[in-house]
């Protein structure tokens, strides 16, 4: 394969003009069908604008591609902060996910966590909660905008991981049949969107079963034994810390099936 | 070749996954009765054979006394949803009454769901509205549901609906 048909199917598997599509359906989908639409449009806005400012101010001249990253990390915040929350918050959550791509990455270059789940998580500690996932409104144009971008990008099995696991805890923890569980959806914005950033979840799919699962499982033991507001964000920013780890040990279980096969 | 068909089967499994998992997100949002619901729940004896709550036993029954206030032959009671609960939880009600919920968000839009008696309702932020149904003729615990997606805890957010025995 040379170079050129490298490149070209480089261009064919990013998915940040797509993802950003689909961010932008689900924002004009939750402005139209509901409330605060000024207070929405204020909101997206601001974290828009943080996330664009700190990436120019952090990273010098700044590429489309690296533009385009900041758009999805402060759209991400931006659907994410409850519509009329203090501005700052939004403000930071956005300039601290810019910020972690810098400053927080592995030896390989990769950042470490989740930009918007780090941004939100930290601002969450400074100014409390005040997320309501306002862009999560329509669950079929996640499953099947993000589904459609997940399939081209080979990242299918988080999202399904992720589910499989969360149904299985809410199933077994709050006594609930399995025909009732499926009305309690669990958040299919995190698990289709966030959950399956290409630098910070695994590229092979035993990983990703495994990577989704830890994460539905932290998810679930964080709402009922921790009481923790957004279980999701931070199960996935621990599960972006234990992905070298876990990365080494699945080599090392397929070094050892190799030497003994 | 291999690859192509790996390639294929792979596309085929997520498509089939992708189906199924919108199937379910439809099935789970179809509309299951509302704030006022379809069948006559004016006749408790309507619910005898949709029973799906825990049985409830005497001692505990003993322990607990109705929520709100029965005003004019209805139980009438300030029910407020929050990520990720309700308050009063649980809510307790008699068996066969009329339920009137005075209903309030105290955060972002929640919804009421209690399935054994069709009721479904939203509840947008700063609003307070009310709803009614009736109780199941039978005494048990029912779970309540956030029926509305409020955070990505929503799927955590349950409740419980303990109906006591009617009054003699």
């Amino acid at each position: 394969m040379n170079l050129n048909e490298m490149n070209a199917i480089r261009k064919l598997k990013n998915p940040k003009t797509p993802l950003l599509i689909l961010l932008a359906a689900l924002a004009i989908f939750g402005l139209v069908g509901g409330h605060d639409v000024s207070l929405k449009l204020a909101i997206l806005g601001t974290s828009l604008t943080a996330a664009m400012l700190a990436e120019w101010a952090l990273f010098g001249a700044v590429p489309l591609a690296v533009l385009q990253s900041a758009a999805i990390s402060g759209g991400i915040v931006g659907l994410l902060v409850a519509p009329g929350a203090d501005p700052r918050f939004a403000w930071t959550a956005a300039v601290l996910a810019i910020a972690s791509k810098k400053l927080l990455v592995f030896h390989e270059g990769k950042h470490i966590f989740n930009p918007a789940a780090f941004g939100l998580v930290v601002s969450m500690m400074i100014f409390g909660n005040r997320i309501n996932w306002w862009g999560n409104t329509s669950a079929v144009l996640v499953i099947v905008g993000g589904g459609l971008i997940l399939m081209r990008l080979r990242r299918l099995s988080l999202p399904f991981a992720y589910f499989i696991a969360r149904t299985a805890g809410i199933v077994l923890l709050t006594s609930i049949n399995a025909g009732r569980a499926a009305l309690l959806l669990p958040n299919l914005f995190f698990a289709f969107i966030m959950l399956v950033e290409p630098k910070t979840s695994p590229g092979k799919r035993p990983e990703q079963w495994i990577f989704g699962g830890i994460c539905g499982i932290l998810a679930t033991t964080f709402y009922h034994f921790a009481s923790v507001f957004e279980g999701d964000l931070l199960a996935l920013l621990t599960v972006n810390l234990l992905r070298p780890w876990l990365t080494i040990r699945l080599a090392a279980l397929q070094d050892n099936k190799r030497t003994s096969s | 070749m291999n690859i192509d068909h790996k390639d294929m089967a792979y596309r085929i499994v997520g498509l089939v996954g992708l189906a199924l998992l919108l199937g379910l997100v439809l099935w789970a949002h179809q509309p299951r009765g509302s704030a006022t619901p379809a069948h006559d729940h004016a006749d408790p004896a309507h619910h005898r054979h949709a029973v799906s709550g825990k049985p409830l036993d005497a001692e505990r029954a003993d322990t607990l006394t109705p929520s709100g206030q029965a005003e004019n032959g209805v139980r009438v009671v300030d029910y407020d949803a929050f990520q990720y609960g309700f308050d009063p939880d649980p809510l307790v009600v008699r068996a066969g009454e009329r339920v009137r919920l005075q209903l309030k968000s105290r955060d972002v839009s929640h919804g009421v769901m209690i399935p054994e008696v069709d009721f479904s309702t939203d509840i947008p932020t700063g609003e307070r509205k009310a709803a009614e149904f009736v109780a199941p003729a039978e005494p048990g615990e029912y779970p309540v549901f956030c029926s509305v997606f409020c955070g990505s805890g929503h799927g955590d957010m349950t409740g419980r609906m303990v109906v006591l025995p009617a009054e003699l």
